[in-house]
């Protein structure tokens, strides 16, 4: 079935194949703030998935943990919970400062590893963990929810298959109000970060905008720094391969986005392309493929919906399940950390230019 | 019932219509004329947060408000940022209440003390119940539902005792309904059913896009049909259904009610008393 066919066609409610680990698998999660237990609750409705084991150095953590009622023994330390619970996968959502090194350490053990917090990571800090899991044998996959959102899974489709034509123009932006007091900022910079909004809330959008239009050569970028030291807003943008322009912004102060909202327009040879999280619109001027002249639209509900529970969201399972199925054998998860190197590249030279007042720095390879 | 969840967020509804709903019921005027027209259309109830806008409303119309709290009452903010769990709730503010209130609140602090019980859901909830009904009118709650952001969280971790302490309690302390949300409708009936729990309704997203309808749309019906729990839908028009067809689609599937949020009405009145 071409993609037209896929998305235009009347939308049978059922995904035609359920995503599941291929084989029982021993999990753990070790980090019980508000993600880890979000993990430690998706995981504990995915076939085949054992939880074994979950941790956290805050004994308060591991009793509110417990307390929902998950009942997989509690660790103090990533040491004790790896050596004795054995887990061949560990989702790490520690603070972002340790998530590194617990990772690191998880793949010393000999388990895959999904990480949160990566896109507060440089490039360079990331490398380590590609070589170590290689050196392995193991996966590490990033949580980047947005990488698993229909809506957007679906735009990246259109774009490959050329429906709209040569691109002209791209603007994206995505904002959420995160970071309205000096007290918010200090909550990030306390965990050792020197990265703001770029990182934290960007690096989720550069990872789809790379994906959708290619690796820029170079980048240029300004940041405003509004609370601290950290970056608050930031705007910049790369010229595409084909000459087109890409412009973005971004912020984590901007008021009246209590849930992040990301936003890609895209202006092409054969029409328009309008992207959020509430659908992906396409206006063409001509019949292309199977796809009609004039307005396209899926929203959820006519994209295919193959999480089988919501939490907040259909992403994380998705997410998840996707990783742990490919761990035990099936295809790689489009977060894998070797695959997400080239936006934090990109992140990196982002910073770069903003700490440049804006001049055009190179995206190493 | 009317259904105010679209004002915490918890909706299927567009970012601008969330804006242009929160916007239009700034003010507690708006929100009363609301719930007014509502009940005299023949709903039974406002399913609604107990927060102070919902105060405010309810003491302009000086009529009695039957209102189905729904609890934890969370901002947006507070949806996205807690952690799930009954203790980052309680460390929120400690709302004011009047003197019965207060000693209830307090006997349940000093009988259930974070020192002995603090994280265990299951103990600790009666404490952030006391604490977040305090904040409704005694005379107008006829039912208490559990938030889907802590339902669905113990739901996965297969947390029986606790809905079974929730069905209890509500019925006992409060003499109200016991509700339970969740946007994992087929799993959820389908755990109540093996637990033999029995709450008084189910409130769950059923539309034509089977959105929020997990594990599956056809799943989801599938319980909804067999359902020994009666079912409130919501989010009736997610997907871009009128919201006279989703409620049709709703009632014909086996739902035993339905609960239209503010996003989904123009004119309540009218609206609701079209789908009687």
């Amino acid at each position: 079935m071409t993609l037209t066919e896929e998305l235009l066609a009347p939308r049978a409610f059922e995904p035609a194949t359920v995503i599941q680990p291929h084989r029982s698998v021993r999990v753990g999660v070790f980090g019980l703030g508000r993600c880890g237990l979000h993990h430690a609750a998706t995981l504990s409705t995915i076939t085949n998935v054992d939880l074994v084991a979950i941790g956290d150095p805050d004994r308060a953590a591991r009793r509110n943990a417990r307390g929902m009622g998950l009942p997989a023994r509690s660790y103090a330390s990533a040491g004790t919970m790896l050596q004795r619970a054995t887990p061949e996968v560990v989702f790490v959502a520690t603070p972002f400062d340790l998530a590194a090194g617990l990772a690191a350490q998880a793949l010393d053990a000999g388990s895959a590893v999904m990480i949160e917090g990566v896109p507060a990571l440089a490039a360079a800090d990331a490398a380590p963990l590609i070589h170590a899991a290689a050196h392995a044998e193991r996966s590490i996959a990033c949580a980047l929810a947005l990488a698993y959102h229909p809506v957007f899974e679906a735009a990246r489709r259109i774009v490959a298959s050329d429906t709209l034509g040569v691109v002209r123009q791209v603007r994206a932006s995505r904002n959420v109000s995160r970071v309205v007091t000096q007290a918010h900022q200090r909550s990030y910079s306390a965990h050792g970060g020197p990265r703001g909004v770029m990182a934290h809330l960007g690096a989720e959008l550069m990872f789809v905008l790379v994906r959708m239009f290619g690796m820029p050569g170079a980048v240029t970028a300004t940041s405003q720094r509004l609370y601290g030291a950290l970056d608050d807003e930031a705007r910049g943008g790369w010229t595409l391969a084909g000459g087109a322009r890409l412009g973005f912004e971004t912020s984590w102060s901007a008021p009246g986005y209590p849930r992040s909202a990301t936003v890609i327009e895209v202006e092409a040879e054969f029409g328009r392309m309008l992207l959020s999280e509430d659908a992906v619109e396409i206006d063409l001027a001509v019949v292309r493929g199977a796809f009609p002249a004039g307005a396209t639209r899926f929203g959820p509900a006519s994209l295919p919906q193959s999480a089988r529970f919501e939490l907040d969201g259909d992403e994380l399972w998705l997410q998840d399940a996707t990783f742990l199925a490919a761990v035990t054998g099936g295809a790689a998860t489009p977060t894998e950390l070797s695959g997400c190197l080239d936006s934090l590249r990109v992140v990196d030279a982002l910073y770069a230019s903003a700490a440049a007042d804006g001049a055009a720095v190179d995206v190493a390879r | 019932m009317l259904g105010t969840r679209s004002m915490h967020g918890l909706t299927f509804a567009t970012r601008d219509r969330i804006l242009d709903v929160t916007s239009r019921y700034r003010q507690p005027e708006a929100l009363a004329v609301t719930i007014s027209r509502a009940l005299d259309a023949g709903a039974d109830g406002v399913l609604a947060s107990p927060t102070p806008l919902l105060a405010a409303a309810s003491e302009i119309l000086r009529r009695p408000v039957p209102v189905h709290a729904v609890i934890p009452a969370l901002t947006q903010q507070e949806r996205l940022e807690l952690e799930p769990g009954v203790e980052p709730l309680l460390r929120r503010r400690v709302p004011r209440a009047g003197t019965s209130a207060g000693v209830r609140m307090a006997l349940a602090r000093f009988t259930r003390p974070a020192s002995l019980y603090g994280g265990d859901w299951t103990v600790r909830l009666p404490v952030l119940i006391e604490s977040e009904i305090a904040a409704v009118r005694a005379r107008d709650v006829k039912g208490v539902v559990l938030d889907a952001w802590l339902a669905d969280c113990a739901l996965a971790a297969g947390n029986r005792r606790l809905f079974e302490m929730f069905v209890r309690l509500v019925r006992s302390r409060f003499r109200a309904a016991a509700g339970i949300e969740t946007h994992n409708l087929g799993l959820m009936l389908e755990r109540f059913r093996e637990w033999g729990v029995v709450p008084d309704y189910v409130v769950a997203p059923v539309n034509t896009g089977g959105l929020g309808m997990k594990p599956s749309r056809s799943e989801s019906l599938a319980a909804l049909r067999g359902a020994t729990v009666p079912v409130l839908a919501k989010e009736l028009c997610a997907g871009g259904a009128a919201f006279e067809d989703g409620a049709a689609f709703a009632r014909e599937h086996g739902a035993r009610g339905i609960v239209a949020d503010l996003c989904e009405l123009e004119d309540a009145g009218f609206e609701l008393k079209a789908v009687g």
